[in-house]
């Protein structure tokens, strides 16, 4: 075994703290570092620095110290439930049955709306319809012509002895007012969109009836 | 490359006194056939099985990453050699005595050195020079956890500089260099192979990246 007769390079340290020379090389640097000091001590010093960087590196955050083919697989979080837990060996629904299931109970429910009365289908009468068909001489007059589902802005008309509402499509709502009202106010009740309705002017102490519609 | 046992019991190393049986273990290993091509999962099953030849192999694999990291806590490198090989000794012997049921190298024998330098260091300090001890303590404890927080605050700086400096090199540089040091069981040549590059090129790229990183906390 031959001795290295200079001194060591940066590079050589280096490479010896990293167990990157070969063997002979090794063996030729460790002799010249037990006969040369300052060697010595620049070795002691990169072991140092490698000891640092090693204990360091075991810090670093686990999924970069994996190599590249093994990242996925590691990163894949463990199932909490295996193929050994109760609730994966019982009995499941597959997802076409539940699909299945769920058709059939829309065709039904369709099927059930459809064969419903129509009377019971029909929404509740607003407050302005029951206030006229609460009054037998007024209900013979009110007609209807607007589409149950159409939204309508009324216009309202003061005729004379008589009180005009018409929609602005086909729906027109006729009443005949009752003498004593001078001013009437027409509204379409807004809960009911899908209902033209004429409002009276608001009696005295019924104040919810006090808004106008329109202009 | 030589012989096994001449890293375990390297020329021009006079054999530590406190060890005993060496005689035995050197004829033990010597008598072993090569394993040295075996892999190192094969070789850490017959090593815990008591095959010396296997032994002889492992010691050779890992015996200059324990020797590196005794110089790093400030030992030289003649005793770092001795306790090396008296670390190796002590697992060969508790692997005998049935008290070893893993063998995970080189962590286990570097802790073992470690060890058994710090023992060192105590015996020493009951009767040497204090400011001496000091010093000395610190380089033998270097390596285990930070226990202030002033060591713990620094850690966490120096942490921060190896990260930043990481970022800052090629990615497949990276890699590698992470997988090295993140696997001190794997030869340059395994880990070549696993990145497809020479064991050449895979020392450089480390070494490129030991730089910038060395640099870096040089900085601080």
């Amino acid at each position: 075994m031959s001795m290295i007769t200079r001194h060591t390079t940066d590079q050589e340290r280096m490479l010896y703290v990293m167990d990157a020379l070969e063997a002979d090389k090794r063996e030729q640097l460790e002799a010249h570092l037990l006969s040369c000091p300052n060697c010595h001590a620049a070795v002691l010093a990169e072991a140092r620095v490698e000891l640092n960087l090693r204990e360091l590196c075991a810090q670093l955050p686990p999924d970069t110290m994996l190599p590249p083919d093994t990242i996925e697989v590691a990163a894949a979080p463990r199932p909490l439930i295996t193929a050994s837990h109760p609730a994966v060996r019982a009995t499941r629904w597959q997802p076409m049955h539940l699909a299945l299931w769920a058709m059939s109970a829309a065709v039904v429910l369709m099927v059930l709306w459809r064969s419903e009365p129509t009377s019971t289908r029909q929404p509740r009468p607003s407050q302005a319809r029951q206030l006229f068909t609460a009054s037998s001489s007024l209900e013979p007059e009110l007609t209807s012509r607007a589409p149950e589902d159409q939204d309508e802005a009324l216009a309202c008309n003061q005729l004379a002895g008589q009180r005009l509402c018409t929609a602005d499509s086909a729906g027109a709502l006729v009443a005949s007012a009752p003498p004593s009202l001078s001013a009437a106010v027409c509204e379409s009740e807004g809960s009911a969109a899908d209902e033209t309705a004429c409002l009276l002017p608001a009696a005295p102490g019924t104040p919810e009836f006090a808004r106008t519609c329109g202009p | 490359m030589s012989r096994p046992v001449a890293l375990v019991f390297a020329a021009g190393v006079a054999p530590s006194p406190q060890l005993t049986g060496v005689a035995t273990v050197i004829k033990e290993l010597r008598e072993s056939p090569p394993a040295s091509s075996l892999g190192e999962e094969e070789l850490r099953s017959a090593a815990l099985r008591g095959d010396g030849a296997s032994w002889s192999a492992l010691i050779a694999r890992h015996n200059h990453k324990v020797v590196v990291s005794l110089l790093g806590r400030g030992i030289n490198l003649e005793r770092a050699r001795e306790l090396a090989q008296e670390a190796w000794l002590r697992l060969i012997e508790s692997q005998r005595a049935g008290r070893l049921s893993e063998l995970v190298l080189p962590g286990l024998a570097i802790v073992q050195a470690g060890f058994l330098s710090q023992n060192e260091w105590r015996s020493r300090g009951r009767s040497g020079d204090p400011a001496r001890t000091e010093q000395e303590l610190a380089d033998a404890t270097c390596s285990s956890p930070p226990a202030l927080p002033e060591e713990r605050a620094i850690q966490r700086q120096r942490l921060a500089q190896v990260q930043r400096a990481l970022a800052g090199c090629p990615p497949s540089a990276r890699q590698v260099f992470e997988y090295v040091y993140g696997h001190p069981e794997l030869t340059y040549e395994q880990v070549a192979l696993k990145f497809q590059l020479s064991a050449q090129r895979t020392k450089q790229i480390v070494c490129e990246v030991r730089k910038r990183l060395r640099e870096a906390l040089e900085e601080e």
